[in-house]
């Protein structure tokens, strides 16, 4: 294609948009609510999915005897991990010694660490093993697993893994059929307004065929437009998108210290480096189907 | 058969169109239009002569029959073929179809853009055929600001802009009064002079009788006169 003649396909599509403006404002609207919509709803799906992340890091599973600490041998030791090393699904075994533990504690305690002073010689911390799994969803197994290994006390968070899981797959559920819905929504006005553009020009349409315009000759135009509108639509809610996560995020950190233990968020450029990507995607395909869509049933002259 | 033949331009062999709501328009008409040919096809409304033409530009399949054009065999053109066809047909319509937001200058321009002529093409060659058809001080107007002479003329610049072998003309003069009519058919035979071939479906008669060229008559889906240098009706 020449550019020329690109050039004449963008100011026909410029032009197609002004000249129908008010479908055209209307198009751009629903593929930005549409792309809204998909946009909060992947916030919070990468979210929770980085908590879970995080909490398989962080809390994951701890194992240790329940025998006093002074019993346990180096032998005893080494046959548990030999033990934790056959069962699946169990991606880290980070061996804790009694002293690392209370260091830990410690450090968690913060300014009231030195409470702990004096006990690392009557250390009551046993020595442990803390699991990471590959993924949080076979917890389940893998504690059933444990459960069969004799004297020793598993300890993990039970009730927030669920819960976090129960509300990840809801969120992917509901955003799938949110997208789903909004995008056949937005291919519908889609079409609607590029049929009226496409109505507007008819006449024009006609001649051109006459003339010998080919087919694609006749179609870029319109695709055009739908990419713009397109762009246009999935611009707009990534731009409030990008101020409110800034926002809100912001506020949830300087509130609530005590709430950032559970609650992490992905960076605003982490969200947007795949949400970008995904709105244009979406947004141009919205736009580019609506057209083609719309144009079929005028080219048959 | 004489499928290939010298100066023949347009051949039709037993061509027969029904419609899907079985009317029968054409019934197996042969005739064959040379290359520099000017011929009026006449009839009556209905006669058939609108599917003829029809043909001729692929808007239509024949039901039977085959179609020849500059030795290319048409009848069955590939959908994608049909843009490059009509590229060596110029139409001129009885209301003739200007772009009304567009200027003369650019209706005309426009027929070489959709071919993706060069603007230099299109800077050189607007103005000269815009001044072939008289219509050089009226570049700047548009259509609704024209009379229908002119808006004819105009139409007709953008027919031959990008020089077809073939000039269609669907009752080009329908729409105009007598003088006017006669201008625009000076203007054609002007254009036929300088070798394009042209087809022109009309019924007035004064106009076919004083040109003495040649006549093809359709009556009722079938061809019934073909004379060169005819008139509009036997009597003459």
């Amino acid at each position: 294609m020449k550019i020329r003649t690109m050039k004449y396909f963008a100011g026909q599509g410029f032009r197609g948009i002004w000249r129908n403006r008010l479908m055209s404002l209307a198009s751009i609207g629903t593929i930005a609510s549409c792309l809204m919509i998909v946009g909060i709803f992947y916030c919070i799906a990468v979210n929770v999915d980085y908590m879970l992340e995080t909490l398989e890091e962080t809390t994951g599973i701890t194992v240790f005897y329940t025998e006093e600490t002074e019993e346990i041998s180096e032998e005893k030791i080494q046959a548990l991990e030999d033990q934790l090393n056959r069962i699946d699904h169990i991606e880290k075994i980070i061996y804790i010694s009694p002293e690392e533990a209370l260091n830990k504690e410690k450090e968690e305690w913060g300014e009231y660490g030195s409470l702990l002073e004096g006990l690392e010689n009557d250390n009551p911390l046993p020595p442990s093993f803390e699991l990471t799994l590959d993924d949080i969803r076979y917890q389940k197994e893998v504690i059933s697993q444990l459960n069969q290994i004799n004297g020793i006390e598993i300890r993990y968070l039970e009730e927030e893994t669920k819960i976090l899981i129960g509300f990840n797959n809801m969120i992917r559920i509901v955003s799938l059929v949110l997208i789903v819905i909004l995008g056949f929504i937005g291919v519908m006005l889609m079409d609607n307004t590029i049929r009226l553009t496409v109505y507007i020009r008819k006449n024009e349409i006609n001649i051109m065929k006459y003339i010998g315009a080919t087919d694609w000759f006749i179609r870029w135009p319109f695709i055009i437009e739908g990419i713009i509108i397109g762009v246009i639509g999935s611009i707009l809610p990534l731009i409030v998108i990008w101020f409110s996560y800034n926002f809100i995020t912001e506020l949830i950190y300087e509130r609530n210290t005590f709430i950032q233990k559970i609650l992490v968020f992905r960076t605003t450029g982490e969200i947007f480096n795949l949400l970008t990507p995904i709105s244009l995607v979406i947004g141009i395909g919205i736009g580019v189907i609506g057209s083609a869509i719309s144009i079929r049933r005028y080219l048959k002259v | 058969m004489p499928l290939m033949g010298g100066d023949n331009l347009i051949q039709l062999h037993n061509i027969t169109k029904i419609y899907p709501n079985n009317v029968t328009a054409l019934k197996n008409i042969s005739l064959s239009i040379e290359k520099g040919e000017f011929v009026f096809i006449i009839g009556s409304s209905g006669s058939g002569k609108s599917t003829l033409l029809k043909l001729l530009l692929k808007e239509i399949e024949p039901t039977q029959g085959e179609i020849i054009i500059n030795d290319k065999n048409i009848t069955h053109l590939k959908k994608k073929e049909i843009p490059f066809l009509r590229r060596k047909l110029g139409v001129v319509f009885q209301d003739f179809r200007l772009l009304p937001n567009k200027t003369v200058y650019e209706n005309v321009a426009f027929a070489m853009q959709i071919v993706e002529a060069t603007p230099k093409e299109i800077r050189r060659n607007v103005p000269m055929v815009l001044s072939m058809v008289g219509l050089a001080k009226k570049a700047r107007c548009y259509p609704n600001q024209l009379s229908g002479g002119e808006q004819q003329r105009t139409a007709l610049a953008r027919a031959i802009i990008n020089n077809p072998p073939i000039l269609i003309c669907d009752e080009p003069t329908g729409n105009l009064d007598p003088v006017t009519s006669w201008e625009i058919m000076k203007l054609l035979k002007d254009i036929n002079d300088r070798g394009t071939t042209v087809i022109i479906a009309t019924h007035e008669k004064d106009i076919v009788d004083k040109m003495k060229k040649r006549v093809i008559e359709i009556k009722n889906g079938t061809l019934i006169r073909d004379l060169s240098k005819g008139g509009y009706s036997d009597e003459d």
